[in-house]
């Protein structure tokens, strides 16, 4: 058996185990991705790191060693997941109005966890599907909206407008602006609703709109 | 007596905001002001579509914002000559009802009781559980305690369901003793200094709370056993605004006199509840609206609950209201007073011209007025400052003020 610290905590564990094997043997978590266990330890997106003796390393791809010392949390930990998170976002097409799985969704939540905002109201609308505020063409800033705060005005069928801020993501606002766009919404409509709290949109996001519409 | 100038900073109240107080002789002049820079929230609503107005004006304030957003979505309907249905006016009053309790308890047992005596961990921890209680009671009905929008101009957005009325109801009547037992205990512990109410003119909405507010113009107010009806045409020939120079916040005047709004002035001027011979010397007293506050949260929640019974079972109606020009105006009973909204619309559903009143601008002079009695009192009699300054804050926390509300309504040159 090898000997490790998992924060603080002494565990032993066969040798050839993985880090994480250790971190949840010692009752810690770590957040995951695209970890599988037994099937899928790539360590493609980087989310699980932490620091094996003062080195930063993927905990599902990195065996143990005796005497190792690992953290599992710490400011620059989770600043690293932040960015390695927000990089796997970057990649990712955000169209969580239409995406089947309706909010239930690994990167919805890891998105909370970390604090990283990226995902759109959608993805915690009770709204989904027919009942579309956006379908129903009525303006709602729910695809253009940082997620976060449950949706609350949409539960009441009342229209997101947009009081937690908008993504930042210019993908995922030209996939929104398209998505207005097929569903009727008029420009004059939605650029009234986003002055309500985005009196100055950035001018790219500005000439996005301008573009789709134009299409 | 050499000439003084007090500058106090009351805490524990809504905001920030500062009294000074100028004694020269027997001379004695008050000037109450809130702190708080110009928020423009009139000038923010007016170019946008009305549809906009309610969700801008419920974020005038965080505590009262179902009070705003109703008085604006009220308005618009006048102005678009558009009526609800009685089910939508007693849920919509119902909401605010809450809110007023909510309102209340919070000043209650967190901003006066203190001046009087120290929490008891007991009273505290029910306080938060009757606010967990109110919380989710509108959060049931109408969404959000803060930035709500369950309906627009015309009526609800979702069919309040009736397990959603039988569940508030039930809330309700489990709120019922904890408010008794937080009520008596502030009734039982306030000793407040004696005084007589310099400008006793009291303004409410006349057939509030019994009824609700009326879904249409005129509104009816009660100031003195004279009744007034006042609508969009004419309410400026009643109030008149002004702006002195030392605040931010504008003052009002009702027919040229100082008057107040609030729970102790819905009491004396429409007797609502049974006022006995100790309780109207209490109720006359600037300080009393800690005990009209008590009273009114009582009487709140059993009225609540009845309005809940009449109304269960049935479904608010919504009527969609059409673009159309006109000036709207309504006037509702927030939780510190009066409350009144005003909207011109154009053809093409823009905003040409928002005025909004708030409680506490309307009753800013006379909390100057009752301050200028009180420190003539007390100077006269020769209370040393520290304690003319401790009164004049448990004075002016007893007025609840909101500065927030009151400094929306700057105009810029």
């Amino acid at each position: 058996m090898v000997k490790v610290k998992v924060n603080n905590v002494e565990i032993d564990v066969p040798p050839g185990s993985y880090i994480i094997d250790a971190i949840e043997k010692a009752g810690f978590k770590v957040p995951l991705l695209c970890y599988l266990q037994d099937l899928f330890n790539e360590a493609t997106c980087r989310i699980c790191i932490v620091k094996a003796n003062g080195r930063i390393v993927p905990s599902c791809r990195f065996p143990v060693q005796e005497g190792m010392v690992i953290t599992t949390s710490d400011d620059e930990l989770s600043k690293m997941r932040k960015i390695n998170f927000e990089l796997v976002l970057a990649t990712h097409n955000i169209i969580c109005w239409n995406c089947y799985r309706k909010g239930s969704c690994l990167l919805v939540s890891l998105s909370k966890e970390l604090g990283v905002e990226g995902i759109p109201v959608c993805s915690e609308c009770s709204l989904y599907g027919d009942l579309c505020l956006v379908k129903q063409g009525i303006p709602c800033l729910g695809p253009l909206t940082i997620a976060g705060c449950e949706a609350e005005c949409t539960k009441q069928n009342a229209p997101c407008i947009g009081c937690r801020g908008f993504v930042s993501s210019t993908s995922t606002w030209r996939n929104a602006l398209r998505f207005y766009k097929e569903n009727n919404i008029k420009k004059e409509d939605l650029e009234a609703i986003t002055r309500i709290f985005w009196p100055i949109l950035p001018s790219r996001f500005q000439n996005l709109i301008r573009e789709v519409y134009m299409q | 007596m050499s000439d003084t100038r007090l500058e106090l900073e009351p805490y524990r109240v809504a905001g920030e905001s500062k009294i000074t107080l100028y004694l020269k002789n027997e001379e004695i002049k008050a000037e109450y002001s809130g702190l708080l820079s110009e928020r423009l929230f009139e000038r923010l609503i007016i170019g946008r579509n009305y549809k906009y107005a309610p969700y801008i004006a419920a974020r005038i304030c965080g505590v009262c914002s179902h009070a705003h957003f109703w008085a604006s979505n009220l308005a618009i309907e006048n102005a678009l000559g558009v009526e609800v249905d009685e089910v939508t006016a007693e849920l919509r009053d119902i909401c605010n009802k809450l809110q007023i309790i909510e309102n209340h308890l919070v000043h209650l047992a967190f901003l006066a009781l203190p001046d009087y005596k120290n929490l008891e961990p007991r009273i505290l921890s029910n306080v938060i559980k009757a606010r967990e209680i109110l919380k989710n009671s509108l959060n049931t009905l109408c969404g959000r305690l803060s930035g709500p929008q369950p309906y627009m101009p015309g009526g609800f957005l979702k069919e309040i369901s009736r397990l959603n009325i039988e569940r508030t109801i039930k809330s309700m009547e489990n709120l019922a003793p904890i408010i008794d037992l937080i009520v008596n205990y502030v009734l039982n512990n306030i000793n407040m200094p004696s005084m007589n109410d310099p400008s006793p003119t009291y303004l409410a909405l006349y057939n509030w709370p019994e009824r609700s507010v009326p879904t249409k113009e005129p509104y009816v107010l009660i100031s003195n056993n004279t009744k007034v009806n006042i609508n969009s045409e004419n309410y400026l020939n009643y109030f008149n605004e002004t702006k002195p120079a030392y605040s931010n916040s504008k003052t009002c005047v009702f027919n040229g006199q100082v008057f107040f709004v609030g729970a102790r002035a819905r009491i004396l001027a429409r007797k609502y509840v049974d006022l006995s011979k100790g309780l109207l010397y209490m109720l006359n007293n600037p300080y009393g609206n800690i005990v009209a506050k008590a009273i009114e949260t009582q009487y709140l929640v059993n009225d609540v609950i009845n309005k809940l019974r009449s109304i269960a079972g049935k479904s608010p109606r919504r009527t969609l209201p059409s673009y159309k020009k006109g000036k709207g105006l309504s006037v509702i009973e927030a939780p510190r007073g009066l409350l009144i909204h005003y909207y011109e619309i154009e053809e093409d559903g823009r905003i040409s011209n928002v005025n909004i009143l708030t409680p506490t601008v309307m009753f800013t002079k006379h909390v100057e007025k009752s301050v200028e009695a009180l420190t003539k009192q007390l100077y006269v009699n020769h209370v040393e400052v520290d304690k003319i300054t401790k009164y004049v804050e448990m004075l002016v926390r007893s007025y609840d003020p909101c500065i927030p509300c009151a400094v929306h309504v700057i105009k810029i040159s």
